[in-house]
């Protein structure tokens, strides 16, 4: 068994550790855009690419031969390296180039949902819209009078193409007036040719990952994440830096519900994507959910893993992902082939202490704790030793000798394992704290006190 | 042995279609024909080589961005019009399909599609068997909205159910191409795209022969067992269906295939020129004094360079070939084949003359032709007449469709070398060892670990083969020809 992995980064070294705690064993080749030590570990290849040089990467493939594919980022994805690599006739786990849609074509996901009478939207336009309507002065009058009498200038501008999550800006805080608005709903308009306007909503976000193919969809447990740089949820967007997730598969802010009819959007959005591209969809897929006073609403869709959630996910994961990974590809994936451990997640990104805002730390010395209580265990995943109910998984890294040095973006996520978010938290706080280098992290994350309930 | 081709445009297609059978013709010169669609099926076949087939005005007819396209030469069926294909079912969907191949299981199938499925064959064509075995999967799927699922599902059922050799292109209306190539990947079967501002455009045909002269760029062969599904989009889905395990007939190499086509990852000229770098050993073991290396063209002139590379020896051409009178392996029939020969080759008389010269053949099948250019060589005032051939002798009919059908045919397969050699009236006579062409098909290659060389030492693709079976469909298929061909039939191919 041989399977191509192509991702780098924290989310790709806990892909690589759950497929190699597969029974079956497989040999991974894994395709990282950075020497990721983590991967370096697991992978019995490991080839330094660009990812999205998809030739680079179909040369590869066509070498290695291997039995599937399993693609971690959602660039690659979008630009159709799952078309590519099946014309090489290999198999991969991620949709193809028209599926990948979902999350590369905001305007596609919203219109999809409106087409097949999923009702999970928010207030929302796609504008120009399809019918033709005004170019120029009259296009940006339309913009306005959207935002002023249909959104009540609660809004949020949406690029209709992936650019690399920093894509959608809020009014009140990207977008300071409808003036500054429109100007990059305009910007938007010129850069890809669509925009979407939608209402602002109110309420807590929460991520539900499913295993999809076709109409067959197994749902992970749901996961918050923390997208903010500080504590308290205040500074700047980052790509995330923690996350949680319950030992029920729920969150404490979710009634049983709530959590149901996300699961039904996921499922209901699988066949209708089916119906519309004429293929099934095969892959993960991510919906970031909304839970507002009105009940639960799409905020977007994604085709992959997303980073940290497979973090908190991967770690949990009982049964055989290799086994979820053909069941997938061959569409024969039933729900008791996904079996994951009854506990909770705390995962909290280690961070350079200028991130995001400059990369002043890159090269600087990190040193990850040798834990000294309970019995430390060498997981196959790496080369650090942690407690068998933590996990580390290395980011933007690069080690030398032993030697960690850090890299502009996120270093490495901690994850802590635990029977109620409570003690995960403690978990992943307490080796969080004994890392040493010009580091921070979020204590917060998972903290009791800062839980929204229900 | 037949020419499959099968392209998802994003334009009209049928020029393509054309040209391409016109470069594939060297598979089969006895039928062609090409189906397009465009909401609705436009068909046109008949027997004839490709350029007579189709007219101005039915290349105008045919029309639509989907086709696929086929030439023939008889195997499994007779040599008739009706036989031709494309063959085409109207349910489910309206479906018309491509074979290149030839079932083992035909009679036992054709049985089935009768007595269980109630389906009325219309001819005694595998091809046609193939067509209604799919159909009958696909329509198990109730493909409501055809989806690459339903198709996949489709042939697994195929790939259980069908045994022998087939690489197969099929049209589903509204739909797409589904090209597939069964578990030991007996006949090649190749994909290639070429990008347009209108998107990206696929093509599966038989040999890569045909995809740089359109435009298009290899992508790679097909693997035994897998499907290849094009849909109406022009999005490639591909999947393994049924466990392969590549065993390609060597023959391909040997003769079939064109010169500049590449097999499995194995240039079909490069293994001919091992294959008569091969013979060089045993040639020099003889001792003969040799003024030159003669090949017999067309396919064998590869060969004879590598031989006469190999032995320090100079290269003549000393026939020339009407270029405008069919292969004769490939005449249906032992007659009409006797005629052919006579002005297919003519002999350049002072190449020969006092020479003692050696004559590399790329096979003897049947020795009659082999023994009349022995013959118009002494004519033409040789001294001496060797004659090497580039592969092993041949003792077996072929059960996947190469035309060596009875036992009673074959040359070698009642007759020693030495025998064979006086058959043919030659001095001397090399052939090739089976380990020898196997070496030079697999020479560099890490692909192909298996070849199909039933016809030279009974080791078939599949073990199924037996000589009952083999003189089963060698007698079924002798008695069949003498009854379809009346003499009229065999002018009309003559005057070609």
């Amino acid at each position: 068994m041989r399977i191509l992995l192509i991702s780098s980064s924290a989310r790709g070294h806990a892909l690589a550790d759950a497929l190699a705690r597969s029974p079956q064993k497989p040999d991974i080749i894994a395709i990282s855009s950075t020497a990721n030590p983590g991967i370096r570990v697991l992978a019995c290849e490991q080839h330094v690419r660009n990812v999205m040089n998809l030739d680079a990467v179909c040369d590869v493939a066509k070498r290695v031969q291997p039995d599937f594919a399993f693609i971690g980022p959602d660039d690659p994805i979008g630009a159709g390296l799952t078309d590519r690599l099946e014309e090489l006739g290999i198999p991969s786990v991620a949709p193809k180039k028209s599926l990948a849609r979902i999350e590369s074509s905001k305007g596609f996901t919203r219109n999809l949902l409106k087409k097949y009478g999923i009702d999970a939207s928010p207030k929302f336009a796609v504008l120009p819209s399809l019918e033709g309507g005004g170019r120029g002065r009259g296009l940006k009058q339309e913009i306005r009078s959207y935002i002023n009498d249909e959104l009540h200038g609660e809004y949020v501008v949406k690029y209709d193409a992936l650019k690399g999550g920093k894509g959608v800006k809020l009014s009140g805080e990207h977008l300071a007036s409808i003036d500054e608005g429109v100007a990059y709903a305009m910007e938007c308009i010129e850069e890809c040719g669509r925009v979407v306007l939608e209402e602002k909503l109110i309420g807590e976000e929460f991520s539900l990952l499913s295993f999809v193919s076709g109409t067959w969809v197994v749902h992970m447990p749901a996961v918050q994440d923390h997208k903010r740089a500080y504590e308290g949820d205040t500074g700047p967007n980052t790509g995330g830096m923690g996350t949680y997730s319950d030992a029920d598969h729920s969150l404490p802010f979710l009634t049983i519900q709530d959590l149901e009819r996300a699961k039904e959007i996921n499922e209901l959005v699988a066949k209708a994507v089916m119906r519309e591209c004429g293929m099934p969809y095969k892959g993960i897929l991510y919906g970031g959910f909304i839970a507002t006073r009105d009940g639960i609403r799409l905020i977007e869709y994604n085709a992959r893993f997303g980073d940290p959630e497979a973090l908190n996910i991967l770690p949990l994961l009982e049964s055989d992902f290799v086994d979820i990974c053909q069941g997938i590809i061959h569409g024969e994936l039933t729900e008791d082939m996904v079996r994951f451990a009854h506990k909770a997640t705390v995962c909290k990104y280690i961070v350079p202490e200028g991130y995001p805002v400059n990369k002043d730390q890159k090269g600087e010395k990190v040193v990850f704790p040798t834990m000294c209580h309970s019995e430390p265990v060498r997981p196959a995943g790496g080369p650090v030793e942690v407690l068998h109910n933590a996990k580390i998984f290395f980011g933007d890294i690069t080690e030398e000798n032993g030697m960690f040095q850090l890299g502009g973006s996120r270093t490495a996520g901690i994850v802590g394992i635990g029977d109620s978010i409570e003690e995960a938290e403690k978990i992943a706080q307490e080796f969080c704290e004994n890392v040493t280098g010009p580091v921070r992290f979020r204590s917060d994350i998972g903290k009791l006190r800062t839980l929204p309930v229900q | 042995m037949c020419g499959v081709l099968g392209i998802a445009g994003t334009k009209d297609v049928i020029q393509d279609l054309y040209d391409g059978l016109t470069v594939l013709q060297h598979r089969g010169q006895d039928a062609a024909g090409i189906v397009t669609y465009d909401r609705q099926f436009h068909i046109k076949k008949s027997s004839g080589m490709v350029r007579d087939v189709f007219s101005l005005q039915s290349l105008l007819r045919l029309r639509g961005c989907l086709g696929i396209g086929h030439v023939r030469y008889p195997t499994a069926g007779c040599n008739s019009e009706v036989e031709a294909q494309p063959f085409f079912t109207y349910a489910p969907l309206g479906i018309a399909m491509v074979h290149n191949g030839n079932l083992t299981n035909a009679d036992e199938l054709s049985h089935q599609l009768l007595h269980k499925h109630f389906r009325h064959l219309n001819t005694s064509s595998d091809s046609e068997v193939l067509l209604n075995i799919f159909a009958i999967a696909l329509e198990k799927q109730k493909p409501v909205q055809l989806l690459p699922e339903h198709v996949f599902r489709a042939m697994r059922f195929v790939f259980r159910t069908c045994k022998g050799s087939y690489s197969a292109v099929a049209l589903i209306g509204r739909y797409g191409i589904v090209a597939f190539r069964d578990p030991f990947g007996i006949r090649p079967l190749q994909i290639g795209t070429r990008e347009t501002p209108k998107g990206i455009e696929y093509m599966v045909v038989s040999e890569n022969t045909a995809m740089k002269p359109l435009g298009f760029r290899f992508l790679r062969d097909v693997k035994p067992g897998e499907v290849v599904y094009i849909d109406q989009q022009n999005i490639l889905h591909t999947k393994q269906c049924a466990q392969g395990r590549l065993t390609p007939c060597v023959f391909e190499w040997v003769y079939l295939a064109a010169p500049d086509s590449l097999l499995d990852d194995v240039s079909v000229y490069k293994a001919r020129v091992r294959m008569g770098e091969a013979l060089a050993a045993q040639v020099r073991r003889a001792k003969l004094k040799i003024d030159s290396i003669i090949p017999i063209p067309d396919s064998s002139r590869a060969a004879a360079a590598g031989l006469a590379d190999k032995l320090g020896v100079r290269y003549r051409e000393g026939f020339v070939k009407n270029r405008y009178i069919g292969r004769t392996f490939i005449m249906p029939g032992q007659r009409i084949r006797k005629r052919s020969i006579q002005f297919k080759l003519q002999t350049i008389d002072l190449e020969f003359r006092n020479n003692a010269v050696l004559l590399v053949d790329d096979s003897i099948v049947r020795g009659n032709t082999s023994a009349r250019i022995v013959e118009m060589a002494r004519e033409a005032g040789a001294k001496n007449v060797y004659v090497a051939s580039a592969s092993p002798p041949i003792t077996r009919p072929c059960p996947y469709g190469v035309d060596i059908p009875t036992f009673e045919e074959l040359v070698a397969s009642h007759n020693s070398i030495e025998e064979i050699r006086e058959i043919i009236g030659a001095d001397a006579l090399f052939y090739l060892t089976v380990e020898d062409m196997v070496r030079a098909v697999q020479h560099g290659s890490g692909g192909v670990k298996r070849l199909c060389t039933g016809c030279f030492n009974g080791r078939y693709a599949s073990k199924e083969i037996t000589d009952d079976m083999l003189r089963q469909l060698g007698l079924a298929r002798e008695a069949n020809k003498e009854e379809a061909l009346p003499p009229l039939a065999q002018e009309t191919i003559l005057l070609h």
